[in-house]
């Protein structure tokens, strides 16, 4: 039991099934398998995205503009498909804007050295404003057939979103955890001096996290342009940066840096799913939901801190 | 005797204005333990970090196993066989203990840089174990460690370079006294597999059981390399100690009240036990500890930045003081040892540093009284003498001396009754330092109590009214003014058992 406790995902693994259990009290409809398939389906889009959040939050640092780049690159998809370009060339094109993005991020963070929050609140805007330009403010939508598949298309009878969010998060996983790449993030985020003088580049870590984050967004947004079948360049991801930010600290990652998992991240995605539909099919009053979600955030980070504070008991710390 | 190891011959390392290192000669030899002794400001750092890549020297020639060479940076100096482990270690906590120990070696990483996680725990383990850390289980997250197995986590990343050469940054300074013992036998392991080690200390106990030979510096120059059998601790320390130094210190020109302005009983924190003593109106007393003798958290604990046990009495009442507000509505004031990260406020102004703690008193209702405020500043700083062209100056462009000037007046212009100081002189330089002494002399002529922290002799014996050394968290001893010298201090703040030797 007390390996159990131990293991980094034990606080949000426990509090999701007792939220779990919770709802499926209140509400019958609410423990079924279409119910979860649901869950699961509406939050593609943030697996993904936070598979890279976890990278960036991991380093220490965080991206508030992930949002934007989701919302330039579903709409330039979304152009690219009206001028008839074919649909893989164009979600290929797509991702390859998610890229770019990661790289004006990661160029002014890991190079010119600028603190993250300020660039990426730079690129928040900057991403945002191209995106609504580009679109002329019109909605993008008729997507072609061919295009819908990457949003609604099933593979082996599994749908293809679902099947390509679980591909990308076996990848990173393993990418974090058995590879000197992944390592390399870890050791920047707990101890970047240290780092250093093991002689690991703290420049080059950094600008491929973002590299990385923005291909994920890219790819995700590919996905959430498909699902909706139609995107609005000023609305499309308004609030992803923070619901995904949410995820990894609710999953237990640490906003110092060095201390977070892929697989507590996507834990923490799920838990901030099925709060959302639970209080929904609870019939909790839809004016009542985010308050009650972010109550739930609190008390989620307050238990992994517990855990943290148990594990160092005994352990003289200095607190100023 | 074989040939060495490492040798270092001539190095000198200027900075601009400074001659840190001047024509140095080091020579090291396999499996012995060479201390390095000096007074703070003696080279003694920047002799290691030159060893270690850090610095590359201005001038002299290294040569490693016979073959001259240069350290690019610190990576490249472990590469070559000469490893570091730094006073503050310089660990991964949210990592294990094995990845701490290989981390981002290419050598622990099979195809695509996929990591070998079972090659790279047993190959920590078996190094751990090789030192005698058996306990430690090299899986664990390092945050999870006690102090001497993170030492000996550091030790061994600095072993898995295959390092000929390991330098120890007053490696017992964060250990406690039973814990030394367990390091030493990783040193004589260490030595008797045919590490050279370098042993940076301060600690005259420590020099004698565990090094095979001493060198000391002082003013950068080499005074003397010799083997550890032909040196006392008394020519030590007069080897480091050197000359007299000039007179820097005002005379006391008249006694101190009798009354007890602050009455301390039987205080204790962290590495710090049982400390008692009391500071009478307008007497300076000294506080004296090597670096990690517990003197700093006596400040913390004074202040009300850490709580711990014992009692405190301010003018004859106890007081109850647990947070920096407490302490200076008793009014405490504390000039921090670290001005740049404790002290100013870098981009504000002077006028801004020193109203900064008595912005409560220099307000009317909720706003600032903007006059009281250029009042205050302008009595403050022509008392101190701060030199800028006026008080609306940024103080990150005061020289370091003025800096120190701006962090005494802010405290002063709170109007305390009782100052404590820790390094008020660190990093200033001799003209500056005159200045702030005599600063010091005329605030206690006018009653006002302090208590003087400092790792420096000559400033704490030339200003003090007492001096009270402290070694391994307590108060060894007590001198009055005159009755000590330099090196009758540093034996009572290194080796406190042996009777007899101060008085």
């Amino acid at each position: 039991m007390k390996r159990i406790l131990n293991v980094h995902e034990a606080p949000i693994l426990i509090f999701t099934i007792l939220v779990i259990v919770l709802f499926s009290l209140i509400s019958p409809d609410f423990f079924a398998i279409n119910n979860f398939k649901l869950i699961l389906d509406q939050n593609i889009t943030m697996f993904i995205v936070a598979i890279g959040m976890t990278m960036v939050i991991l380093l220490g640092g965080m991206d508030l503009s992930v949002g934007s780049v989701l919302a330039v690159t579903a709409t330039s998809v979304g152009l690219f498909l009206s001028k008839g370009i074919s649909p893989v060339i164009a979600a290929l094109l797509g991702v390859v804007i998610g890229v770019l993005c990661g790289m004006v991020n990661g160029y002014f963070i890991a190079v010119r050295r600028i603190p993250d929050i300020i660039v990426t609140l730079a690129t928040m805007y900057i991403f945002r404003g191209v995106a609504v330009g580009i679109s002329g403010g019109t909605w993008m939508n008729n997507f072609p057939e061919g295009f819908r598949f990457f949003g609604q298309g099933t593979a082996g009878g599994v749908s293809f979103p679902l099947l390509a969010a679980i591909l990308l998060i076996a990848v990173f996983i393993y990418l974090l955890k058995f590879t000197r790449a992944g390592r390399r993030i870890y050791s920047v985020g707990g101890n970047s001096s240290a780092a250093k003088l093991a002689g690991i580049s703290v420049p080059k870590t950094k600008f491929m996290v973002y590299v990385l984050t923005g291909l994920l967004v890219g790819i995700a947004s590919v996905i959430f342009a498909a699902k909706v079948g139609s995107v609005q360049a000023s609305t499309a991801g308004n609030s992803l940066s923070f619901e995904v930010m949410a995820a990894v600290l609710i999953g237990g990652g640490s906003i110092f840096g060095g201390v977070g998992t892929i697989a507590g991240t996507m834990l923490g995605v799920l838990f901030m799913g099925i709060v959302k539909n639970g209080l929904i099919i609870a019939k909790v009053s839809p004016f009542w939901v985010d308050a009650t979600t972010g109550f739930l955030i609190i008390l989620a980070i307050v238990i992994n801190t517990l855990q943290r504070a148990r594990q160092n008991k005994g352990k003289e710390g200095d607190l100023v | 005797m074989s040939q060495p190891v490492l040798s270092m011959q001539g190095i000198s390392k200027e900075f601009p204005g400074v001659k840190a290192l001047a024509d140095v000669d080091f020579e090291l030899y396999p499996g012995e333990v060479h201390a390095l002794m000096g007074e703070n400001g003696a080279g003694k750092s920047t002799l290691m970090k030159i060893l270690s890549g850090v610095y590359s020297p201005t001038a002299g020639v290294i040569r490693l196993k016979g073959k001259e060479t240069a350290f690019g940076n610190p990576l490249d100096a472990q590469l070559q066989g000469v490893s570091i482990i730094h006073q503050e270690f310089n660990l991964f906590n949210n990592l294990s203990a094995a990845e701490n120990i290989f981390i981002d070696r290419p050598e622990m990483a099979g195809r695509f840089g996929r990591i070998r996680w079972p090659k790279m725990v047993k190959e920590a383990q078996a190094l751990v174990d090789s030192i005698g850390g058996g306990e430690i289980d090299v899986r664990q997250e390092v945050r999870h460690l006690g102090v001497h197995s993170q030492q000996v986590v550091e030790i061994a990343k600095a072993l898995s370079f295959k390092a000929d050469v390991l330098i120890m940054d007053e490696p017992s300074a964060a250990l406690p006294e039973n814990e030394v013992k367990k390091m030493f036998e990783v040193v004589r392991k260490l030595r008797s597999q045919g590490v050279a080690i370098v042993y940076v200390s301060h600690r005259m106990k420590e020099i004698f059981e565990i090094a095979d030979k001493v060198t000391v510096l002082r003013d950068g120059r080499r005074i003397d390399t010799r083997p550890i059998g032909e040196v006392t601790e008394q020519s030590l320390i007069q080897m480091m100690v050197g000359k007299e130094v000039q007179q820097l210190y005002p005379e006391r020109e008249q006694p101190h009240g009798q009354e007890v302005v602050l009455k301390v009983n039987g205080l204790s924190l962290d590495a710090s036990h049982n400390i008692s003593f009391e500071l009478r109106k307008g007497e300076i007393v000294g506080l004296f500890g090597i670096p990690g003798s517990g003197s700093h958290t006596v400040a913390e604990r004074l202040f009300g930045l850490k709580r711990g046990n014992g009692g405190v009495e301010i003018n004859g009442r106890a007081v109850k003081i647990t947070s920096p507000g407490d302490a200076k509505a008793h009014r405490l004031a504390y000039v921090p040892p670290d001005r740049h990260r404790q002290g100013i406020i870098k981009p504000m102004s002077i006028r801004q540093n020193i109203s900064f703690p008595t912005l409560p008193v220099l307000s009317k209702g909720l706003l600032l009284d903007r006059d009281a405020i250029r009042e205050v500043s302008t009595e403050y700083m022509e008392k101190l003498r701060i030199k800028a062209p006026g008080d609306g100056q940024s103080v990150d462009f005061l020289s370091g001396g003025n800096q120190q000037k701006v962090v005494i007046a802010k405290w002063l212009a709170a109007k305390p009754d009782i100052l404590i100081l820790e390094e008020p002189t660190r990093g200033v330089d001799v003209g500056a330092k005159a200045e702030i002494y005599s600063i010091i002399h005329g605030l206690a002529r006018d009653g006002l109590s302090i208590l003087l922290i400092s790792s420096e002799m000559p400033e704490v014996l030339g200003l003090s009214d007492r001096v009270l050394v402290m070694y391994k968290g307590e108060i060894v001893h007590e001198y009055a003014r005159g009755e000590a010298d330099q090196e009758q201090l540093l034996q009572r703040a290194s080796h406190p058992r042996k009777e007899g030797a101060a008085k």
